[in-house]
């Protein structure tokens, strides 16, 4: 392979990128204050200590259970909820004031009063993960129904489906582009909140563990919690990408940009 | 025997203006049994608006459509459609779109599978069955949709301006084909075309239509032998004899509505 074909392929480009970014890191990192500031190799013998002591794993599982209990309800309430909205005009009515209200005020602000009502438990932060993840995916799916195209529904009505089975066999499936948009919008969103829930209650979890380090001034150990969630962000980003494809292939060149 | 009597539309115009549009003024005509007949006219006679009300889609103002002495009042077994653009659920592969018409049927699965089979086969799209419409040509595509309506097995197929947006080498051989099938199952059909050419190769008879509001201007018969090969009835002298008659039946038309 010749020079120039090696130099202009794209992950190559990436490695050798992250490469140096890491090299000129480490380099500077060193020369500054500890507490201030990490680098690269401290940071990895603190990864090796937190996980042989198994605080990482443990905080990790305790975020997660709170990550996958509120999406998962988000998820399941939302697709329910938009479908509702977007095929029957009375309930788009009787909920679009609150879904309009809620999408728009930034969640976090509901953080101190969902303390309020649940603790600094489990209970506060799936609450909080499910209030930010929730909307996206009502909005999208309820979008979806609206946005199926009128002569398909047509095509049912030649046939002779009725109302129920068209809802079945074209809207429902017709929407799930959307809703697969609405989950893979929520999904970042979901990791905000689980955190964001986190740093509030400051316990456990990874956004509890970044509190700690940060208050310790163990700035290598704090910043492992952080490359964990990066690393989680972009697995599941990519997941939900995959499963975009699988549940909708035939949007591949029209896909929903959000 | 289809038989549309004294049908007329109209519809509300645009915000701002007052009145109804007449779509639809008094259209009547007859199809026998096993006949090809065309439906013939530039755009805004209401062609595609006659073929809803034939599908049973939307009802006319006036008037009444009769299958075999049977007053239509909605869609029905008996009527089946081929779209514009196909009409092709996405989500579906080419087997279970040809299913889907079936699934309103009192029909279970395998019985389903069967039938379908049947048909992709006779559109010539055997081997195709688990590809999804955006992964075939668009000629595929409209084949699939004539193998979905005539898996229910209809006495009428109804068809709106189905090789349109099809080029020309691919929609010379679906009209073929077409005929090909239409010989083989012996259906009825009513076919909605603004194409001269495409009325005369296919048809037995053409309703000529003459805009705003739409009403028929002329049946015409089309005395082509069949079975007909695009090859040889294009450059015939009967076949330009009939496309002439059209051509100059259009030209006094528009003498008559300029614009």
């Amino acid at each position: 392979m010749k020079l120039s074909s090696w130099g202009s392929s794209p992950n190559v480009i990436r490695i050798a990128s992250v490469v140096a970014f890491l090299a000129v890191w480490e380099v500077l990192g060193r020369r500054v204050d500890p507490v201030l500031m990490s680098y690269p190799s401290a940071i990895m013998v603190a990864f090796v200590k937190l996980v042989a002591s198994g605080e990482l794993v443990r905080e990790l599982l305790r975020s997660m259970q709170a990550f996958v209990a509120g999406f998962g309800l988000s998820i399941v309430l939302g697709i329910v909820l938009g479908i509702l909205m977007g095929a029957y005009r009375r309930v788009e009515y009787a909920l679009d004031p609150f879904i309009n209200a809620l999408y728009s005020t930034p969640n976090v602000a509901l953080i101190p009063l969902v303390m309020l009502w649940l603790g600094l438990g489990l209970k506060t932060k799936i609450a909080v993960v499910f209030l930010i993840a929730f909307f996206p995916i009502v909005v999208s799916t309820f979008s979806g129904v609206k946005n199926v195209s009128g002569s398909l529904v047509e095509i049912g009505r030649a046939f002779g489906f009725g109302e129920a089975q068209i809802l079945w066999k074209i809207i429902l499936p017709g929407s799930i582009p959307f809703i697969a948009t609405g989950v893979r919008l929520a999904v970042g969103r979901a990791v905000v909140g689980m955190v964001v829930a986190e740093f509030f209650t400051a316990i456990n979890g990874l956004g509890g563990m970044i509190i700690k380090y940060s208050n310790n001034f163990e700035t290598d150990r704090m910043f492992v919690p952080i490359i964990v969630l990066a690393l989680f962000g972009v697995g599941l980003t990519e997941l939900v990408k995959v499963f975009e494809r699988r549940v909708a292939p035939w949007k591949e060149t029209e896909r929903v940009q959000l | 025997m289809l038989v549309v009597d004294g049908v007329s539309k109209s519809f509300a115009r645009s915000r701002g203006e007052h009145g109804r549009l007449l779509v639809l003024d008094g259209i009547s005509f007859a199809v026998r049994d096993h006949e090809f007949v065309s439906v013939l006219g530039p755009s805004g006679c209401g062609k595609t608006t006659l073929i809803r009300i034939l599908v049973g889609l939307v009802p006319p103002d006036s008037g009444e459509i009769h299958v075999d002495g049977r007053r239509v009042a909605g869609p029905g077994p008996d009527r089946c459609m081929v779209f514009q653009n196909s009409g092709l659920l996405p989500w579906r592969t080419v087997q279970a779109n040809v299913e889907f018409g079936l699934e309103v049927l009192d029909m279970d699965a395998p019985a389903r599978a069967v039938r379908a089979g049947q048909y992709i086969e006779l559109v010539g799209l055997k081997g195709f069955e688990r590809y999804f419409p955006h992964e075939i040509s668009g000629g595929m595509q409209q084949r699939v949709g004539i193998a979905r309506a005539l898996a229910r097995d209809p006495k009428i197929l109804l068809m709106d301006e189905p090789f349109g947006a099809i080029d020309a080498q691919t929609r010379e051989q679906l009209q073929e084909e077409l005929l090909r099938i239409w010989a083989e199952t012996r259906k009825t059909v009513l076919f909605v075309t603004h194409s001269i050419d495409e009325a005369v190769f296919l048809s037995d008879r053409i309703v000529l239509l003459e805009p705003h509001p739409g009403r028929v201007a002329r049946v015409i018969d089309v005395p082509l032998p069949r079975p007909r090969l695009s090859l040889d009835v294009q450059d015939s002298p009967a076949f330009a004899a009939v496309r002439h008659e059209i051509r100059g039946a259009l030209r006094a038309m528009r003498a008559l509505k300029p614009g």
